[in-house]
């Protein structure tokens, strides 16, 4: 048998081309072999996989037939084949202390070298013989994406002039030359300072600068705000003689939302030109414009009577239950009580009335009691429509006080039982931004009636919110110096807060009530997009998530609200964007961008 | 018998043997050992404890953790702390017998104190005190590192601010105790983890003259805690405040954040994870918050009395 790449032919067969293009063979580089053996060929193809990305997975396998056909083999599996993407050959170096053109004692750097994965890393420095990168991890190889980095802080025995050239798996990667130099001519930085505010007031930016003696400086603030308000200026700063504080008062009448200050200093030649340009580092502040959202609805009058009652405090000791149907205030049902010598029910056949939810005052009759009599004790009782009068007391829905039609100087006291929303539909009601809290999610809620049971509105009424003890919460967004910020691993409602009661009010249906705002904040979910190692990378993403447990007042003695839904509240933070759902309910238009 | 919890890598709870002493043993490995300690406190036994940072040594204290390029962060350098958080005797189920598990015992500054002394001893940033008011216990810095020297510290919140008298949004008042604080002490303080229907929907009201800024925060979680006594005496929110100092931003962020009543000073146990908080009321001795006002003066004042309390 023949061997050589000859074998395949001059240009690109059938059989050497994949008719799904996931690859191709170039046949001048494929061979077979072993040449002239009678034994079992080898086969060796030059296989280049079409846009594959690093990862993917082919399985790869073969046939064989003769050149007349006359027996072909079974198809065989050759093995498994991961690709990789090959980095270009690459080096960078980054101050991560500051970004002057100048490297400086003191500076924290970092260098990346990019290349084949997991080859070893050597480097040359100013013309030595390379030895192995160690890098801060220990490793002298490039990662498993072809990264090699590590990182440092360049001190006093560091001051010169350097040429380093890296090699990956010996090839040279294009060279890196730079100098490092002394403190002398160094600029600081202290932080930034700034504050949220309320809209036009004046926000007050403040840095703390060090220049070398005898320069001219000049502190300009770059303000800028998040893409949800997007707003850019630059302002240049000023300075008390011999002072190294630069403030700024920046005017924030036209500002709502949230904003990210960035200081930097210019050296001034003589003539005012600018020398140079040094961007203060890692010295990022944030400030929130904000307005006054209009307060939540007040208390609303009671909605509707619709439910069972028990008139408990007649004196004689026939108490009635009233089962009330209020139809837009027009009272139906039925009512009975339980004759107080023989134990004989009573049933009233009608009941009519009203109700009124702007007095809150109520007036129901029950006609048509059946028994018309009865003995007892040797008496004839002979009970009579039964009407009583009242007004539902202030903030509470469940309790009248009035009197008896017969009786008026008899007190008629009415207690519900306990009325509990089945339920509740959460709806997006948009975000914050009109308050200048671009990242807070504002929600109604609708409360909901057993289905088939009576239509009661709940206006009237207040729902408070409760963090229960399930389902447990969780925070991936948290990282090890977060409580510097005051942020505790947020798995419960109570690291936010509850609030006040919501008043229910009357929507003509079952009630609603709202807003519920969530938000962390403007200026944390900035540091958390900034610091959170949740989110190194620009896919990565974290979730907080917490049940929120809403109960409605009680109308029972016991004085305890019983809870009637359990909502999840979740936010999902990238680097980029925010989302907030509650009971899964969230922004329809999908997370929302905020970011600087 | 000992348990372990682990709720995060930080931390490590070591609940008791069945002892005549009983103690939890808390031990944290990042930094800010004190307020993670605080929040543990808050969260597992229901404790009112508030706390106030210094600033630290940066040149000494702080280090710089690069994760990416382009992303990293400065924090404190940090020792581990182990806690012991004092517990009473163990409850019992009067009809079955059986040994319940130790109560939570009344908060108190002989409670808390050999915490922040077993914090002072650990080698980490500032040395910090602790006081008692009957509701709240107060940890604070008393004294930090300065250029390699420790030095005292007024605590920020003791600082004495002027503010407006009229009412208006919460977050308006802040903001302008934040304004007050950056004039009288230099410092750069911003808002943390305040629950956003606190900031929209509360009006706060400042009232009294020479007042701290402790005093300022109090009344604002107070009006965040009743509602204008809306809320029932004995249901009104218990929050307590952090100001935590950040060394990357050189800035004290205040957060404020509600403690569920554990019935602390009640015989129940503690909860074994910080998410499994509850405002359920303690059904052995129904645990009450001391109602509180505000005194002419501007200071939060509570009424023990009003609770039944041992």
């Amino acid at each position: 048998m023949a061997s050589g790449s000859a074998q395949f032919g001059s240009s690109t067969s059938t059989i050497l081309t994949d008719s799904e293009g996931l690859c191709s063979v170039n046949p001048s580089t494929s061979s077979i072999g072993p040449p002239d053996g009678e034994s079992s060929p080898t086969v060796t193809l030059a296989i280049t996989f079409n846009g594959a990305t690093s990862g993917a997975g082919y399985t790869i396998e073969s046939e064989w037939t003769d050149s007349g056909y006359d027996g072909m083999s079974n198809w065989g599996n050759l093995g498994n084949w991961t690709t990789s993407t090959t980095m270009p050959l690459t080096v960078q170096l980054t101050d991560l202390t500051q970004t002057s053109s100048f490297y400086l004692v003191g500076d924290s750097y970092s260098i990346t070298v990019t290349g084949p994965p997991t080859q070893p890393v050597t480097v040359s420095v100013n013309g030595a013989a390379p030895i192995a990168a160690v890098n801060t991890q220990g490793s002298s190889s490039t990662n498993g994406q072809g990264v090699w980095t590590t990182t440092g802080t360049w001190g006093l025995g560091d001051i010169g002039n350097y040429t380093q050239t890296y090699y990956v798996a010996g090839v040279q990667v294009p060279g890196l030359s730079f100098q490092v130099s002394n403190g002398a001519t160094r600029i600081t930085c202290g932080p930034t300072s700034a504050a949220d505010v309320g809209q036009g007031t004046q926000e007050p930016l403040s840095v703390r600068i060090s220049t070398p003696p005898g320069s001219t400086p000049q502190v300009l603030f770059s303000v800028t705000g998040s893409n949800v308000n997007p707003y850019s200026t630059s302002v240049s700063a000023s300075s008390a003689p011999n002072s190294s504080l630069w403030s700024y008062q920046l005017a924030t009448g036209s500002l709502l939302g949230e904003y990210e200050v960035n200081p930097s200093v210019q050296l001034l030649n003589a003539d005012g030109s600018v020398a140079s340009t040094y961007a203060c580092p890692a010295r990022v502040a944030y400030f929130n414009v904000r307005v006054s959202s209009p307060a939540n609805s007040g208390p609303a009058k009671c909605a509707s009577m619709t439910g069972t009652w028990s008139d408990f405090s007649r004196a004689s000791s026939h108490a009635a239950t009233w089962n009330i149907t209020d139809t837009s205030g027009s009272l139906g049902g039925t009512a009975s009580y339980t004759g107080a010598c023989s134990g004989t029910p009573v049933n009233f056949a009608g009941l009519t009335g009203s109700y009124s939810p702007v007095t809150q005052a109520y007036s129901m009759t029950a006609t048509g009691p059946s028994p018309t009599s009865y003995s007892c004790g040797g008496n004839l009782y002979e009970p009579q429509d039964l009407t009583v009068k009242g007004v539902l007391a202030p903030n509470s829905c469940g309790l009248g006080a009035g009197t008896y039609s017969d009786d008026s100087s008899t007190t008629s006291d009415v207690l519900t039982t306990e009325r509990v929303p089945a339920g509740e539909t959460t709806q997006f009601a948009g975000w914050a931004d009109q308050y200048g809290s671009p990242t807070t999610a504002m929600f109604n809620a609708m409360l909901n009636t057993a289905p088939n049971g009576p239509a009661y509105d709940f206006g009237g009424r207040n729902v408070n919110q409760g963090a229960p003890a399930t389902p447990p919460g969780s925070d991936s967004c948290w990282w090890q110096t977060a409580p510097a910020l005051g942020y505790a691993k947020i798995t419960s409602l109570s690291s936010l807060g509850r609030s006040d009661p919501w008043n229910v009010q009357d929507d003509h249906k079952n009630g609603s009530y709202g807003i519920d705002y969530i938000g962390l904040g403007d200026t944390l979910i900035a540091l958390i997009q900034l610091r959170s190692t949740a989110l190194l990378t620009s896919t990565s993403s974290c979730t907080i998530q917490f049940p929120q447990q809403m109960s409605i007042n009680s109308e029972s003695s016991t004085g305890n609200d019983p809870p009637y839904a359990t909502n999840m509240i979740v936010f999902t933070i990238t680097q980029t964007t925010v989302s907030v759902s509650r009971a899964s309910v969230t922004d329809p238009n999908g997370p929302r961008s905020a970011h600087f | 018998m000992t348990k372990r919890y682990l709720p995060s890598a930080l931390l490590l709870l070591i609940l008791p043997t069945r002892c005549a002493l009983a103690v939890d043993e808390i031990t944290i490995t990042g930094p800010k050992a004190l307020v993670q300690l605080v929040s543990e406190l808050s969260q597992r036994y229901g404790y009112l404890v508030t706390y106030e940072d210094a600033p630290v040594d940066t040149e000494r204290e702080v280090t710089t953790m690069v994760y990416a390029p382009g992303r990293m962060d400065k924090f404190e350098i940090s020792r581990p702390v182990t806690f012991h958080v004092p517990r009473g005797p163990a409850t019992s189920d009067v009809s079955s017998g059986v040994a319940g598990p130790e109560a939570i015992l009344p908060l108190s500054k002989e409670l808390i104190q050999p915490m922040v002394d077993e914090y002072n001893a650990s080698g980490n940033p500032s040395r910090f005190a602790v006081s008692f008011d009957g509701t709240y216990a107060h940890i604070y810095a008393v004294s930090h590192k300065v250029n390699g020297r420790m030095e005292d510290f007024q605590p920020i919140l003791s600082t004495k601010v002027t503010m407006p008298p009229q009412t208006a949004p919460c977050y308006q008042t802040l903001n302008y105790l934040y304004a007050e604080l950056r004039r009288m002490r230099n410092v750069n303080v911003a808002q943390s983890l305040i629950g956003a229907n606190w900031l929209f929907r509360d009006q706060c009201t400042i009232v009294g003259a020479d007042l701290t800024a402790g005093d300022v925060v109090a009344q604002v979680a107070h009006e965040f805690g009743t509602d204008h006594s809306q809320v029932a005496p004995g249901k009104e929110l218990r929050i307590p405040w952090w100001l935590t100092y950040d060394a990357f931003t050189d800035t004290y962020y205040l957060s404020m954040h509600w403690v569920p009543n554990k019935s602390p000073q009640a015989d129940v146990a503690p909860t074994s994870s910080p998410a499994t908080s509850t405002d359920t009321p303690a059904p052995a001795r129904p645990a009450c918050t001391p109602p509180s006002k505000i005194r002419p003066d501007g200071k939060v004042v509570f009424d023990a009395g009003a609770c039944n309390t041992p």
